[in-house]
């Protein structure tokens, strides 16, 4: 262990007197508080404060990520480049304390980076909460909105529909049941968020419709009419509820001139909001999980350190690193390869052929980069949804823990096998 | 000449047994491009400094870094104190010296030596008197919070040479030691390589400064091309058996004159006489340690003249530890 | 070996010129498309420069990035980050004008649609106009199709019905001017003294006062609480600072149907607190609209504006003709004749005129229906000398009956052309007598 905090500290040292964390850390400095000055939103504070936290967190993950790689495989291709590894392979070392040495060291500097990054972005996100334009009450009402946090509960499944699924024709009702029993205090408040799709599609008006919210000892919680835009994710806000066990939402379309359906396709287009942590706590959970993606970028440019020369490792690995942050792009090419309708296209074999191997090799890293989906801050950050501990735990088990720790073992396998000594090098 | 010739030797256990030592390297496509090392047979002994010799691309480096383990062989046996090169036991008790700098540029002296002391699990206070002995034995007290990568090449060997003897290595690799050095650190490292021989130490050393290794190596290989040309004792293969030299001190002119005619008359030839000369080098240290007694260079570099304590098994403190294995 | 190194330095020398020539293409299809950063960005502040010399090429990927996420984001119906998109979209390719074009439509018509609240929806439009006004203006200030863009969405989007909620957009607009000028137009006279406003005219809506007044001087006073000012005042803008060789027809077009507009409604009657807005023509500023015309014509490649000439003519003929006006009605019919020589043998000005009466009140547009009435209204009120005095109830009666066909066939029909109040025309049209009696 004591070499391992050994081969850590040097990393450590490394990053700091060749200035990556000086650089790293004025970028972030740089970029995070110049951040609310650009951005303009849509012209009102709620939605510059909701893109600054989207924005902010977002660049100080891309940044860090970069940095991660980058330094990942520098911490190993560039010694081996230099020489240092040559000598350092004639110590008593076993190759995998060198690699988990390297990880640890890198890891510290990423945890000083993102609590950096943490501290500024709560720092500015309060104070962009008090806009000058603003009177005492708005900045406490924006206060508010901003710093809730809301834990999503689902509509429950109805037989064979996925959950949230509907169709409403002009004159029907549809009703959802949300299961609150776990809120045995109530909540002081709640929000339906909701999305739906017009039939037919060219409809743009506002459609309108009535909402009805009911708990057993609440059979009148709310009744609201509203015309609500299609295609457009929108709130609804629903009053105090006492403990209950379940909470029935009910709409009924009242487009009839002209008729109107409206379509709730997915299970993301109907969810209940209920107020559940604060910004700060929330903003904590997804730093940790940010500090456990980190982990998994740097043990992946360390990998391709170990592989491949400097410059090849960094290619490699931001290769990698582009294709984590473009998930769609990858899922897409894992299921439909590069024809987008094979079947209507006048393509030859070859074709065929390639892209089925272009599929089959995407599925690979759709497969691999699959934890980085669902462990995403992003996805829940900008839109305060609450981060629950839980997934923060699983975060770390899989992408701190085992993705490491399987890259380690590979890494250390490699290092081991690989020639430090050849003349090349 | 590949059977080991010097069968006194062959009853102390070897630190370093090769034998039919192949090292082929290959291109991307796996195929061969060149044989570096081609089954080589040798011994080197405890106690022993033991010289590699050839030109450049004989294979003395690939030999070297095979036994290091910084290579695999191709084909043949390489034992390391009687196990793998990639040993992590062997490679504690082994000290390298590489030919070009092979330290971090951002660490100081004293953090490099600290660094490479700590991968050897030695005890802190141990660690500290032998980073603070091995500075002042290469006469780098002055430069010990400098940063390798402000170091001058002399420098950089003296700093190579104090990581290299951090652990009190066993075996002691050292790949062109005196390359860069002036000729008061080449001494100095000469002296050195036979005070630790003289402790039981085995030293290997690879080098193109033939005089250097004439006055250490007791015994060396001869590389070329791959393959071992000659292995033996120094002694004897420089020795000419032909001629002898007879050294006479304070003798007058007649006194000469007679012994050349009793030698003429004795062995039928002409006898040369001359007076000796002392070694460049002898010149050189005895005129510099009669100018500067003890004075440090411009660039921070001391000129000590003791080995240090711990590596001439002087130190009591020194003695009475040892590297936790 | 010299062979070899021989034949890699032709290879090398060949690739070297092969791409130099590729660059030359790209460059000089760059320029043609106007895409390339040309000399006027020695202008352009730090960030700008940055963004397209520092970034170079990965700026392209840059913006296709950003624009992806713009598409996704509006397809989930998360827009609040749009207008942020967009302006580092543009400002990323700040000369490709079709680019700025792009977003400020976006978010005027896609992107304010998508909200059920008024307030919401005026705020895209802003944001439209804003993207164009600030910045793509600032940094294309050559370019009369970003004049036009920027001038359509004050004519088409505030100034016509399509949008359910146009009439929000007019009294906000209205309001925000009115509270600039304090009242329909500035007062240039006092413009040089009061610096605060003339800051606020140039730095926060680009007025220029100077221009505003030029504006004025060769068409006549406006009201710069409609939108169709607006409209005109950038296509006029768009016209006088088009860079050498740039096609300024379409901003010839937008002060024609502007000026047009302005003659059809161009005298209004607002109380925003009590939602009335009431729009009716603007007989003084025929001549303006016809200089809009004529000038257009002269400067036009096309034949087609002439048509529209004609038109305009034809409608103007009708409204005069509705004010009781028939003088100037039939000098202007003649005009007509002049203008489109065909017409001649098909309608005598008089029988043209009678024609005019017999038109179904509901097949006219909203703007010409009300001129009619209020046409009638007014001559019902007028006694002064010019005007043709006829029977004053009768004439008030048939107002009122086409009033309430018009109105009757839009509710039928669950049409957005709604009328103003009957009432309300009738005093606009009482004003309108008043003040020409005071005139006399």
């Amino acid at each position: 262990m004591q070499k391992i905090a050994t081969i850590a500290a040097l990393a450590i040292r490394s990053a700091i007197r060749s200035r990556v964390i000086a650089v790293v850390a004025v970028a972030i400095i740089a970029v995070i508080i110049s951040l609310p000055f650009v951005i303009k939103g849509d012209g009102t504070p709620e939605s510059r404060s909701t893109i600054f936290i989207n924005y902010s967190f977002g660049l100080l993950m891309f940044v860090l990520s970069l940095t991660a790689t980058w330094c990942g495989a520098g911490a190993i291709a560039l010694e081996i480049g230099e020489r240092q590894m040559q000598l350092l392979i004639t110590k008593p070392l076993r190759s995998f304390q060198i690699w988990a040495g390297k990880l640890l060291g890198l890891m510290t500097v990423n945890l000083a980076l993102l609590a950096l990054g943490g501290a500024l972005i709560c720092a500015m996100i309060h104070w962009t909460l008090g806009p000058a334009e603003m009177n005492r009450a708005g900045q406490q009402d924006l206060r508010r909105k901003i710093l809730t946090v809301y834990r999503a509960v689902p509509p429950l499944k109805a037989s064979g529909l996925q959950s949230g699924r509907a169709a409403i024709g002009p004159g029907q009702t549809y009703r959802w049941h949300f299961d609150i029993a776990r809120h045995t205090a109530g909540t002081p408040f709640a929000l339906l968020k909701f999305r739906f799709i017009p039939s037919p599609f060219s409809h743009q008006s506002p459609v309108a419709g009535i909402w009805r919210a009911a708990t057993e000892k609440q059979p009148d919680l709310l009744e609201q009419t509203l015309a609500a835009s299609p295609n457009m994710t929108d709130y609804l806000n629903i009053p105090k509820i006492y403990p209950a066990g379940m909470l029935d939402i009910e709409h009924q379309n009242m487009q009839t001139n002209p008729a109107v359906t409206v379509f709730f396709p997915s299970e993301n287009d109907l969810s209940l909001l209920i107020p559940e942590s604060s910004f700060e706590a929330n903003l904590l959970r997804g730093l940790i999980i940010g500090f456990t993606r980190l982990a998994f970028f740097t043990s992946l440019g360390m990998i391709a350190g170990t592989l491949f020369t400097f410059p090849v490792a960094v290619l490699a690995s931001l290769g990698m690193l582009a294709m984590a942050f473009s998930g769609g792009f990858v899922r897409q090419l894992a299921e439909k390869g590069l024809l987008t309708d094979p079947s209507h296209e006048q393509v030859s074999i070859m074709a065929f052929i390639l892209n089925d191997l272009v599929r089959v090799s995407f599925r690979f890293f759709a497969f691999l980069l699959s934890p980085l989906d669902r462990f995403d801050p992003l996805a829940f950050l900008p839109d305060r949804l609450f981060i629950p501990w839980s997934l923060a735990g699983q975060s770390f088990a899989v992408l701190c823990c085992l993705y490491p720790l399987v890259l380690l073992l590979i890494g250390a396998g490699c290092l081991r096998r690989r020639e430090i000594g050849l003349p090349s090098q | 000449m590949s059977k080991l010739q010097n069968q006194e030797l062959s009853t102390i256990e070897p630190v370093i047994i090769a034998d039919g030592l192949t090292k082929v390297f290959r291109d991307f496509w796996h195929r061969p491009i060149v044989s570096a090392v081609k089954a080589v047979r040798f011994e080197v002994h405890a106690g022993e400094i033991f010289g590699l010799l050839g030109p450049n691309g004989s294979g003395k480096s690939t030999t070297l870094r095979m036994i290091l383990g910084l290579l695999k062989p191709t084909a043949g046996v390489l034992r390391v104190f009687g196990k793998e090169p990639q040993d992590v036991h062997s490679k504690s008790k082994i000290g390298y010296l590489p030919e070009e700098s092979c330290l971090y540029p951002f660490l100081t002296a004293r953090e490099t030596l600290t660094f490479y002391g700590s991968l050897f699990n030695l005890d802190s206070s141990i660690l500290n008197e032998r980073v603070k002995q091995l500075l002042e034995m290469t006469g780098l007290e002055h430069a010990a919070t400098r940063r390798i990568g402000e170091f001058s090449k002399g420098m950089l060997r003296r700093i190579g040479l104090a990581q290299a003897l951090i652990n009190d290595p066993d075996l002691i690799i050292l790949d062109e030691p005196t390359s860069g050095l002036d000729p008061v650190g080449c001494r100095q490292i000469k002296d050195l390589i036979l005070t630790l021989a003289g402790r039981g130490k085995t030293v290997l050393i690879s080098s193109h400064l033939l005089a250097d290794v004439e006055s250490v190596c007791k015994r060396v290989i001869i590389m070329n091309n791959g393959n071992i040309i000659v292995q033996g004792r120094l002694n004897e293969l420089l020795e000419n058996e032909a001629i002898y030299r007879f050294c006479v001190s304070s003798a007058s002119a007649e006194q000469i004159q007679a012994i050349q005619s009793f030698l003429r008359l004795q062995t039928g030839t002409d006898p040369r006489t001359d007076h000796p000369r002392k070694t460049l080098e002898q010149f050189f240290l005895e005129t510099v340690a009669r100018a500067q007694p003890g004075t440090t260079t411009p660039s921070g570099v001391a000129y000590a003249e003791k080995v240090a304590p711990f590596l001439a098994g002087k130190s009591p403190k020194d003695e009475k530890t040892q590297c936790k294995k | 070996m010299k062979k070899k190194y021989l034949f890699v330095f032709l290879a090398a020398a060949f690739f070297f010129w092969a791409a130099a020539q590729t660059r030359i293409g790209l460059t000089k299809s760059r320029e043609r498309q106007n895409i390339a950063l040309s000399d006027q960005s020695a202008g352009n502040p730090p960030l700008i420069v940055l963004t397209t010399v520092a970034l170079g090429g990965f700026r392209g990927l840059v913006v296709d990035i950003l624009w992806i996420r713009l598409i996704s984001l509006q397809k989930e119906g998360k827009v609040f980050e749009i207008a942020q998109l967009a302006d580092w979209i543009t400002k990323l390719e700040p000369q490709f004008t079709a680019i700025w074009a792009f977003h400020a439509w976006n978010m005027a018509y896609n992107i304010s649609i998508l909200y059920a609240n008024p307030e919401h929806r005026w705020l895209w439009v802003k944001n439209g106009i804003q993207l164009l006004r600030d910045n793509g203006l600032k940094y294309n200030p050559g370019e009369p199709v970003l004049y036009r863009e920027l001038g359509w969405i004050y004519q088409h989007k505030v100034g016509q019905s399509w949008d359910d909620v146009h009439v929000y957009y007019k009294h906000k607009l209205a309001k925000e001017m009115d509270d600039l000028f304090r009242g329909p137009r500035p007062d240039y006279a006092s413009l040089h003294s009061d610096t605060k406003k003339t800051q606020k005219m140039r730095a926060e809506y680009k007025l220029l006062p100077e221009i505003m007044q030029s504006i004025e001087q060769y068409y006549g006073q406006l009201d710069w609480r409609l939108p169709e000012t607006h409209a005109l005042y950038w296509a006029y803008r768009g016209l006088h600072s088009a860079a050498a060789g740039k096609d300024t027809s379409q901003c010839d077009h937008m002060i024609c149907q502007s000026m047009a507009a302005e003659f059809m409604y161009g005298r209004l009657f607002i109380n925003p607190d009590a939602g009335i807005y009431v729009p009716t023509p603007r007989l003084d500023l025929l001549p303006g609209t016809i200089k809009a015309y004529e000038d257009a014509i002269k400067r036009a490649r096309v034949d087609y504006l002439r048509t529209a000439y004609v038109n305009f003519l034809s409608e103007a003929v009708f409204v005069l003709h509705a004010y009781g006006d028939d003088q100037n009605a039939l000098k202007l019919f003649d005009k007509m004749l002049a203008v489109e020589p065909g017409l001649k043998t098909q309608m005598s000005p008089e029988k043209y005129l009678r024609k005019c009466d017999q038109l179904n009140i509901t097949e006219l547009p909203a703007a010409v229906a009300v001129a009619w009435i209020e046409g009638l209204l007014y001559q019902s009120h007028a006694v002064a000398p010019g005007v043709q005095a006829k029977n004053a109830s009768g004439v008030r009666d048939k107002a009122l009956l086409l009033w309430q066909q018009y109105t009757a066939d839009r509710q039928n029909r669950k049409s957005s052309e709604i009328l103003p109040d009957f009432e309300m025309l009738d005093q606009q049209a009482l004003r309108r007598a008043d003040a020409l009696r005071v005139a006399h």
